[in-house]
């Protein structure tokens, strides 16, 4: 990799393996383990633990989509993210960027491969160095990479800053004179200096008050459409990500317990506990039956994941085998898995009094 | 019960003033479910903060009334004050991570609010800790209570906060973000209990957020602030129906619906809140508004109840007021 090296230059080895790319998703994870050894209450003598952050997850992510990962703190939406980028190391399992295994690659070609793969984080500010400029903040993946000559660098770094609708003067003040929301556009701009293909989107607007997330999402809706990007977008908000994928991936515990098409999962969810997270989402709007049942009990601890299903310590629906035999993802409908063994009568019962009509 | 009357809370600056409330006039009335919703910097939780004068300093209430079942909160001596936060006013914080003090018991809490404000002794306050806590659902609480803060989750804990505001009986209960940092499921757990508990007793509430849908399903009557000033107020149904202030239709349209289908367009207010370190006249919503006249920049809206309807409905329902010049009219809009 030398100052050579341009954008168009990472085409050409995609081009060379067209009959393989046709088929292979442009981010694909294998059985993905997270785990992690904390010491127990009692930091001195406590015994050491294991953290189940991630256990055991499966999904693909095709070229210009976005698939949400939704779930509550701790469901290790956050961890697989992190893990997709490498930035956390799996303890176990595949992450395949273009039929390439990441956690296999030497550092040297990982550093190079980061290249393609970016992230925008939830915390607007705090993600910014105070003590850089917005511009030099904007130029360092450029530098890093090695991006384009140094006589070109501010040109780009005003380029990014008009694709993300802030002014080209904002390149030579600090962060703290700038907004949350304005903030998240410089973060995103970052994000893109590399021109990456793939970008993980961790709570990008949860930080951010309602008039400006809006703001956000339509900037990145419109980004993706125009530079082709793959999203991988880490959420709680079931509305705002009902608005922003095509594919939803719901987790509960470190697993997968629903996976669907956007459309299938937001008229029809079939886990109970994707019921009861739909039906616990205050609804902007004064409705005459709004008679929901909230779910009771909390999420159990990581360290000690229940056996069997997962969810079935607060499921209304479980029966003896879901404390016994873990529940595996399997289809329900077209481009629509569920991991529940009374997925099927969890609809007919409708446990949470979910009403999904608009 | 609780009447404000044009407060005014500002904080100084290094330069110059911060003016975080602008004329505030607010009642709630017994057995009342109030909403206060805004955005960030409109001044809500400085508001909430200043009803038992706890405006955080350097901030100052620089002038207004606030009366609580008829007297003067802001003459009270320090001493009746404290009878008040706690004892008539419950409070319920947004962090109760940073509301409990670490090192003491739950119980601990509990008896030092029982002593002061109901003389209950040691016996008679862990009695009444185990029934409190019960109340709010936390399972085993006699072994709980000689438990820390740290021990409890989050949702737990919050629970304690609610337990511990109610626990002197106080007759108004403000509730400060109390689900933003929780999950959405305990979020709906602990709404659940807060509108039991309201019920139950009777309190009249003040439920602050930024959240339209907590507001839709928890409250009775709402206040839409904006850069410290109330630009709407009216009951919940009447607000989410017939929206008339400019900032109130264009906030309802740019929350994400869960039920309704994609579009990859977003409903955007342009700009952002402001930051209101100069009181001038004028609407402080008129940069970012899609319907500003000259009028507007220049002269500031009073807050106006609502008159006959367009359509001959006749009156609001006498509970509608808006600041604005150019309000929405009803059916103006889908």
């Amino acid at each position: 990799m030398g100052g050579l090296v341009d954008q168009s230059v990472p085409d050409v080895s995609a081009e060379a393996a067209v009959p393989t790319r046709a088929t292979t998703p442009m981010l694909e994870v294998k059985d993905l383990v997270v785990h992690y050894e904390t010491r127990g209450p009692g930091a001195l003598f406590g015994r050491s633990q294991t953290v189940h952050a991630v256990d055991g997850i499966d999904f693909a992510l095709q070229t210009n989509e976005t698939l949400a990962l939704v779930g509550e703190s701790g469901c290790g939406k956050s961890t697989t993210g992190r893990a997709a980028l490498m930035l956390e190391r799996p303890t176990s399992g595949q992450v395949r960027f273009e039929g390439q295994d990441l956690a296999t690659l030497p550092r040297r070609q990982l550093t190079a491969m980061r290249r393609h793969l970016q992230m925008v984080f939830q915390d607007p500010i705090g993600s910014l160095n105070a003590r850089h400029t917005v511009g030099y903040a904007i130029a360092e993946p450029l530098l890093v990479h090695n991006l384009r000559p140094r006589g070109q660098r501010a040109d780009r770094v005003t380029e990014l800053l008009e694709l993300v609708g802030l002014p080209a003067d904002a390149a030579d003040r600090y962060p703290y004179e700038f907004s949350g929301g304005q903030c998240q556009r410089i973060g995103i701009a970052r994000a893109l200096a590399a021109e990456p293909q793939f970008i993980v989107l961790d709570e990008p607007v949860s930080a951010l008050d309602v008039s400006i997330q809006a703001q956000i999402l339509q900037l990145l809706t419109d980004l993706q459409t125009r530079l082709g990007l793959s999203y991988l977008f880490i959420a709680h908000d079931l509305a705002v990500v009902g608005q922003m994928s095509d594919r939803v991936a719901v987790m509960y515990l470190g697993q997968i317990v629903e996976i669907a098409a956007r459309d299938s999962l937001y008229t029809g969810p079939m886990h109970p506990y994707t019921q009861a997270l739909f039906s616990a989402v205050p609804e902007p709007s004064v409705g005459a039956d709004r008679q929901t049942v909230v779910v009771s009990g909390e999420v159990p601890s990581p360290v000690d994941p229940p056996a069997g299903c997962r969810f079935h310590t607060r499921c209304p629906m479980a029966q003896e085998v879901c404390a016994v035999e873990p529940p595996t993802l399997r289809d329900v409908g077209s481009d629509h898995q569920v991991a529940c063994h009374f997925a099927e009568d969890a609809v007919q019962a409708n446990p949470f009094g979910l009403h999904l009509e608009g | 019960m609780l009447e404000i009357d044009d407060l005014r809370v500002s904080f100084p600056l290094e330069r110059g003033m911060l003016y975080a409330v602008r004329g505030l006039d607010l009642t709630v009335r017994a057995g009342e479910r109030l909403g206060v919703v805004g955005e960030s910097g409109s001044g809500k939780s400085v508001s909430a903060a200043a009803i038992a004068r706890m405006v955080p300093a350097p901030g100052r209430i620089s002038s207004g009334h606030i009366r609580f079942d008829g007297s003067d909160v802001i003459g009270l001596p320090e001493r009746d004050l404290r009878r008040l936060r706690g004892g008539q006013i419950g409070m319920i914080p947004q962090s109760p991570q940073t509301s409990m003090n670490p090192v003491i018991t739950i119980e601990a809490h509990f008896q030092e609010a029982l002593a002061l404000h109901l003389g209950l002794s040691k016996a008679q306050s862990s009695d009444r800790t185990i029934e409190l806590l019960r109340s709010v659902g936390i399972p085993d609480p006699g072994s709980r209570m000689r438990g820390y803060q740290h021990q409890l989750s989050g949702g737990m804990r919050q629970r304690v906060m609610i337990a511990l505001a109610i626990a002197c009986e106080p007759r108004l209960l403000i509730a400060d973000e109390p689900t933003t940092a929780l999950d959405v499921t305990i979020q709906a757990q602990i709404l659940e209990l807060f509108d039991r508990l309201v019920a139950e007793s009777d309190l009249a509430s003040i439920l602050i957020t930024h959240n339209l849908g907590i507001v839709a399903g928890h409250c009775d009557r709402v206040v839409v602030m904006y850069a410290g000033k109330v630009m709407e107020t009216a009951t919940v149904a009447e607000l989410f129906a017939r929206p008339s202030h400019p900032y109130t239709l264009g906030l309802l349209r740019c929350v994400p619906r869960l039920t309704a289908a994609r579009t990859r367009t977003f409903a955007t207010i342009p700009g952002s809140p402001p930051r209101v370190t100069e009181d001038a006249p004028g609407c402080p919503f008129a940069p970012r508004c899609d319907r500003v006249t000259a009028q507007c920049r220049t002269e500031t809206p009073e807050l106006l109840r609502i008159g006959a309807r367009a359509d001959g409905s006749g009156f609001a329902s006498g509970e509608h007021s808006v600041a604005c010049w150019h309000p929405v009219e009803f059916g103006e809009v889908a």
